[in-house]
């Protein structure tokens, strides 16, 4: 079957998987339903399916069916009991200026789309970890040959899942899903734009964000960091709730939760996960929501540890120790980090500072609109960008102790933090737009 | 007064990197240009507007500042790494920086509000470059699309791994599934056909091994190994070809990728007489 329509029928699978859990959230926005929807559908009808394996069931379309049929199931049942009446989600109506935005949106999706679905699939880890897994999956319907190897299950199952549907359904290649996950995330960013702002800031920050060369780049390939981003920050913008102790906030806060779960679902080993339980702890107290704050960083935590546990299980039977981390800040850790402090300021110069100098200068004027409007959305983002540069460099510094080649992978240090762009460019539209208001205006 | 001098040297110095090189103030005047964008910046705060008139005309320079700068990224993207710098004889990092000190001076003048303006000359400063680079990204892969839009997977493939892909598809038609596939051991010039994982993509579900001098010996039934002259070019002492001893041989292949044929021969693999690019040898251990 043409790539093409598997990865099209691929993306409806998910989309009518997800569809029904997009009912919990008030949304005005079609194309924010469509987006949420199909990143519900496609993280949670591979995580549920992955269960399945671990449970002794092969992975096939029929088990895969499954997986879509308790999410769709368990979504109905949820929108009968605490569902919203469905608002007339229509696209809206733009003006010459927005129209030509949207088409400029558009074409740069449909573009990467072509890009990676004709490109074969070359890049390194893409071929060898992500796509191998996929035709792998698709081959044998279970994980044999995959657990044989520590290299294997170095990252979570996810992209490589969604990669097999694709092949199981005679596709050549699954690179061109990477664009429509990008596009789905563009879905959502609208809609949480349009509901903060107003249809044009929501067009320029989709616009904004599509431009930024390294992420269109990752739109175009099977690397992970891209679905990792889309994920992240997709809980991150759920999370952000302004005002105080609405009735909804509570679904909110639950796909926050979900989404930053999921994101680890993508890549296990980044550690800023931590910023979505920090940030949903924060909204739980503010908004006087602890049991729901709980209940979602229990997902979160549940979604980690269901691919780590497993993780440990396939390490003990191939009798594989663990890749060395430091347990506990040792003195020898400390003076090794003390030592390496010049090369660590460098690295993190060259690879954290100087590629996002423009996402970094942009939180100075940010917190001169957190002092002036006195916004928490705008607080939170801050906390969350400073929080990443910070995380950055810990992680950096403790990283130094323990792997020799620690300052020789600087591009991976750099895709890692991918996520800071379009944060950053959310952050600073919304700031953009509240500077031209009178008030908070929080919506 | 003092805020129109500390613009004009604020965009001097940045004007003056922008043709010249990053740190070009610094070492000769012993401070860095940043001080200088600072100053101005912060000097703004007591602008008076004084320089309305001056309003539309300053405009037209930012937009075409702008524009120039996404030209210029966008050329630099489709074309090769250093394009500007080598051809307009700008340094596009500074002048991306001259770019947005302008921007946030014009929207100053035009009474825009300090932290507003600041906000719009750095999403300005990062717009811009990204829009450029962007395009270009999507513009090449456009024109890869447009130079042959029907070719099938494995001609894309075949023209991404050039000599690689072909003989990894001719090792999948002359091995069973269930075969053990040797390569030669992963490094200079085996950097390709050596990378067990990487073979293994192409090879998969056949079992993929690194395999070392000092194990050639005592092989197993159901065995091949691959023949490979080295793709990349040579920089170590390893010499090209592998592998490098005598093999007892069922049956080995002269995979000839420029003919694209195989030719047969039921012999032992000999080394010095069987020097070619790409082969396999279906291992005897009889």
């Amino acid at each position: 079957m043409n790539s093409f329509i598997a990865i099209i029928l691929t993306s409806l699978f998910f989309i009518l998987s997800g569809w029904y859990l997009t009912y919990l959230l008030p949304l005005e926005e079609r194309l924010e339903r469509v987006g949420l929807a199909f990143l519900l559908g496609s993280g949670l009808t591979t995580w549920l399916w992955f269960l399945g394996c671990r449970l002794g069931l092969p992975l096939n379309i029929p088990t895969l069916l499954v997986s879509a049929i308790i999410l769709v199931f368990t979504g109905y049942v949820l929108k009968e009991r605490f569902g919203f009446v469905r608002n007339k989600t229509t696209l809206a109506k733009l003006s010459k200026t927005e129209k030509y935005l949207a088409i400029t949106v558009v074409t740069l999706l449909i573009l990467a789309f072509l890009i990676g679905s004709y490109n074969p699939l070359t890049v390194w880890d893409s071929l060898a970890l992500y796509d191998f897994r996929g035709h792998a999956i698709a081959m044998n319907h279970s994980l044999k040959d995959i657990v044989d190897l520590p290299y294997y299950v170095s990252y979570p199952l996810m992209i490589s899942l969604v990669h097999s549907i694709v092949y199981m359904i005679a596709g050549v290649s699954a690179q061109g899903i990477h664009a429509i996950i990008f596009s789905a995330f563009i879905g959502i960013l609208y809609g949480r734009m349009q509901h903060w702002t107003n249809k044009t800031y929501a067009l320029i920050t989709c616009l904004l964000v599509i431009t930024q060369s390294e992420i269109f780049t990752h739109a175009t390939f099977a690397y992970t960091n891209l679905p990792y981003l889309v994920y992240l920050v997709s809980g991150l913008l759920y999370g952000v709730l302004g005002g105080k102790n609405k009735s909804n906030s509570q679904y909110f806060l639950i796909y926050s939760g979900l989404f930053i779960g999921l994101s680890t679902w993508i890549r296990s080993s980044e550690i800023f996960w931590i910023l979505g339980v920090m940030l949903i702890s924060w909204q739980g107290v503010r908004t006087k929501r602890l049991f729901t704050a709980v209940c979602s960083i229990a997902i979160i935590f549940l979604i980690r540890y269901s691919w780590s546990s497993f993780v440990i299980s396939v390490l003990l039977a191939i009798d594989q120790p663990d890749m060395p981390r430091i347990s506990r800040f040792t003195v020898e850790a400390f003076s090794m980090i003390i030592v390496n402090a010049l090369s660590i300021a460098k690295y993190a110069y060259w690879n954290i500072f100087l590629p996002y100098i423009g996402m970094w200068l942009l939180t100075i004027p940010m917190l001169g609109v957190v002092i002036v409007k006195r916004n928490v959305r705008v607080l939170m983002l801050v906390c969350a960008i400073a929080m990443t540069a910070c995380m950055t460099i810990v992680g950096i510094m403790i990283f130094s102790t323990y792997f020799r080649t620690w300052n020789q992978i600087g591009d991976s240090a750099r895709r890692m933090i991918l996520f800071v762009s379009p944060l950053t460019l959310i952050a600073s539209t919304y700031s953009l737009y509240l500077m031209g208001k009178r008030g908070n205006n929080e919506v | 007064m003092i805020y129109l001098i500390s613009l004009v040297i604020a965009l001097g110095a940045a004007g003056l990197e922008a043709i010249s090189y990053p740190g070009f103030v610094m070492s000769h005047l012993g401070v860095p240009a940043y001080i200088f964008y600072l100053i101005s910046i912060l000097l703004s705060l007591t602008h008076k507007n004084n320089f309305k008139k001056l309003a539309p005309a300053i405009t037209i320079i930012g937009y075409t500042l702008a524009i120039s700068y996404f030209i210029l990224i966008f050329g630099e993207t489709i074309t090769y790494p250093n394009f500007i710098f080598s051809t307009f004889h700008l340094n596009p990092a500074t002048f991306q920086f001259f770019i947005a000190l302008s921007w946030f001076h014009i929207l100053i003048i035009r009474k825009s509000d300090f932290v507003r303006s600041l906000l719009i000359a750095i999403f300005i400063f990062v717009g811009v470059d990204g829009a450029g680079r962007t395009f270009g990204i999507a513009f090449k892969g456009v024109r890869v699309i447009m130079a042959d839009p029907f070719a099938t997977y494995e001609q894309k493939m075949a023209k991404a791994y050039p000599g690689f892909y072909p003989a990894m598809q001719e090792v999948k038609k002359l091995t069973p599934p269930d075969s053990t596939v040797l390569i030669p051991p992963q490094g200079n010039p085996w950097e390709m056909e050596g990378n067990a994982a990487m073979v293994t993509y192409f090879l998969y579900p056949r079992h993929v091994e690194n395999l070392y001098l000092d194990k050639i010996d005592d092989l197993p039934q159901n065995t091949y190994l691959l023949i490979a002259k080295g793709s990349w070019p040579r920089v170590g002492d390893t010499d090209y070809g592998w592998p490098k001893v005598p093999v007892a041989s069922r049956e080995i292949w002269h995979i000839d990728i420029a003919n694209q044929v195989n030719n047969s021969y039921k012999r032992d693999y000999d080394p010095i007489s069987d020097k070619w690019d790409w082969g396999l040898i279906e291992v005897s251990n009889e």
